[in-house]
């Protein structure tokens, strides 16, 4: 089994991940139409690209923009979910000796401690993401069964990684739990709502060009849309 | 069933047609036809599949349900937080539903859906500007007017509106005799207290061309003599055009982009026409947005700029008393702190 999740299915998961979003990516910006969208994009290059990259880079920052200092809640909630979700996949140690032995190419690694509290602090906000859910009336209206789906696929690989490094029960069962986690969750990107993973980039990167060329970027505003 | 003779998906375009809907107070007997309209699903998912792509076929799909979007939308906040006025349920509630659907949706889907578009969302754009993936669903509302005026599911004021471009190329019935004959009246009653004071009609080559909204004429003239000799004041070599001289769009507020086209280009034909420098606006905001930010796609201009620099009246108000050409009375300034409503 262990041999199977870290073969085939590896590269299988891999591989749909990345031409998944490669091709969604492509085709995003393909189906983009000044026509149809009302955008100049291709007239101001200059000022589409300014716009996208504030756009895009205000929004990475905590409390960067208005949208997250008038909502510190779900602005703390958010950052604590996605550093950790982003950072623990990519420069966990276990990770990147995985990824020497398998590709040859390994990226810096996190410090063990501080790989402790990035992952709690995943689940802690993902529990509260959870909670908000089934609380507040104005994200239960929209929340459906799909929602808690996503959410079950993006928490499962912290939570089995968790049982694994505590070593709680058999070690070799959590193990490949865990990968196997990954891996659907790898799967999982670019045919559900898990494509913002990249389509965030698309998505920010439209509307920066849309306010930098159309709705008063080119008059020289520095807000931050 | 057939359609009704007042609520029906043919745009109104005629006189006539204007004063027959107007003639039904309230819209009594429109919304009455409206209960048995038809829904035409096949026409309204074809012209979904040809015009919905990539940003907003994206936009519904990712929105993540976080709700960021409520805090930032007023009708949300003056409804006492209904989480019905959620933006993001407002849009994936109708459009969204319509599209998973594939345009099967029938006549009470449909009013139920004009009603969220036209009294739950002005097209404000707040929404889209607090949402983390930046989804506009003020964009989206616009989108979904277009759809359902196709359908003939339009308020009653707003067909109106519509037909009035389509007949006058104004929000109003003023036609073009009736715009210069009362700018010219009023110019004349003010011209004792500012000598010199005209309003140069159709000069070519002019620094600028000014546009009005068709209200200004019908019911408050003054605001022309106002621009006049505000003009004048401040020694503007300027004109109005005789034709395309009104810069609103009750049509975009309608959905009607055939009619949006038609009344931008009556302006454009006049800026080509006199050659002015420059377009100022009147003090409108929509007109602002339908003639010189949205006009330029609707009439199919690849660069999204109308034929000739175009600013709102207040730019050119701060422009004029930053350089000195007006100048205010020291003694006059407002002391007080004062807040500007955007």
């Amino acid at each position: 089994m262990h041999d199977l999740l870290t073969g085939i299915f590896f590269w299988s998961a891999l591989g749909i991940c990345l031409m998944g979003m490669l091709v969604r990516f492509i085709m995003y910006f393909k189906g983009l139409s000044w026509r149809l969208d009302r955008v100049a994009y291709t007239s101001y290059p200059g000022a589409g690209f300014k716009g996208a990259v504030r756009s895009i880079y205000k929004w990475l920052i905590p409390f960067g923009t208005y949208g997250w200092r008038t909502q510190p809640f779900i602005a703390v909630v958010f950052f604590g979910f996605h550093i950790g979700a982003v950072l623990i996949p990519l420069f966990l140690l276990g990770h990147n000796l995985f990824l020497k032995e398998k590709l040859g190419i390994s990226f810096f690694t996190l410090n063990a401690a501080f790989a402790d509290i990035l992952t709690w602090t995943v689940v802690a906000s993902a529990f509260f993401l959870v909670l908000r859910r089934l609380v507040l009336p104005e994200v239960r209206i929209m929340t459906t069964l799909y929602d808690y789906f996503i959410l079950a696929i993006s928490i499962a690989p912290f939570v089995t990684g968790l049982f694994a490094r505590y070593q709680i029960g058999e070690y070799s069962f959590w193990l490949n739990m865990h990968i196997f986690c990954g891996e659907l969750l790898l799967i999982a990107i670019p045919f559900t709502k898990l494509s913002h993973v990249f389509l965030f980039f698309a998505s920010r990167a439209q509307l920066g060009m849309d306010f930098g060329i159309k709705r008063g970027g080119m008059k020289g505003t520095k807000m931050a849309w | 069933m057939p359609e009704g003779t007042l609520c029906n998906k043919t745009p109104v375009d005629t006189a006539e047609g204007i004063t027959t809907l107007l003639s039904d107070t309230s819209g009594d007997t429109y919304y009455q036809e409206m209960k048995e309209l038809e829904v035409d699903s096949d026409l309204l998912w074809k012209t979904i599949q040809n015009t919905c792509k990539s940003r907003m076929k994206t936009w519904l799909e990712i929105c993540a349900h976080c709700g960021m979007c409520a805090e930032s939308c007023f009708l949300y906040l003056v409804n006492g937080r209904d989480p019905k006025q959620v933006p993001a349920y407002k849009i994936q509630s109708t459009l969204g539903e319509i599209i998973k659907r594939k345009g099967k949706v029938d006549n009470q889907f449909m009013r139920d859906t004009m009603e969220v578009a036209w009294a739950k969302c002005t097209c404000c754009n707040r929404c889209g500007i607090y949402c983390p993936h930046g989804i506009d669903t003020g964009i989206m509302f616009g989108y979904l007017r277009g759809l359902l005026y196709q359908q003939g599911f339009v308020p009653w004021e707003l067909k109106i509106g519509a037909g009035m471009h389509r007949v006058y190329r104004a929000q109003m019935d003023v036609t073009d005799a009736d715009f210069v004959d009362t700018f010219e009246w009023m110019v004349e009653e003010y011209e004792d207290d500012y000598p010199g004071l005209t309003v140069p009609v159709d000069k070519e080559g002019a620094d600028i061309m000014y546009t009005v909204n068709a209200r200004e004429v019908k019911h408050y003239p003054e605001d022309l003599a106002e621009a006049a000799i505000l003009f004048h004041i401040a020694g503007e070599n300027w004109t109005v055009p005789s034709k395309g001289w009104e810069e609103t769009s009750l049509a975009m507020f309608a959905g009607d982009w055939a009619a949006c086209k038609m009344q931008v280009e009556s302006v454009y034909d006049a800026m080509e026409r006199l050659k002015p420098k420059r377009m100022i606006g009147t003090e409108c905001g929509h007109a602002h947005r339908a003639t010189v930010i949205e006009g330029p796609y609707w009439a199919g201009r690849k660069n999204g700029q109308p034929p000739v620099e175009s600013i709102h009246y207040v730019e050119w108000l701060a422009e004029a008393l930053n350089t000195g050409k007006l100048k205010i009375d020291p003694s006059k300034r407002i002391k007080e702190p004062v807040t500007l409503q955007d």
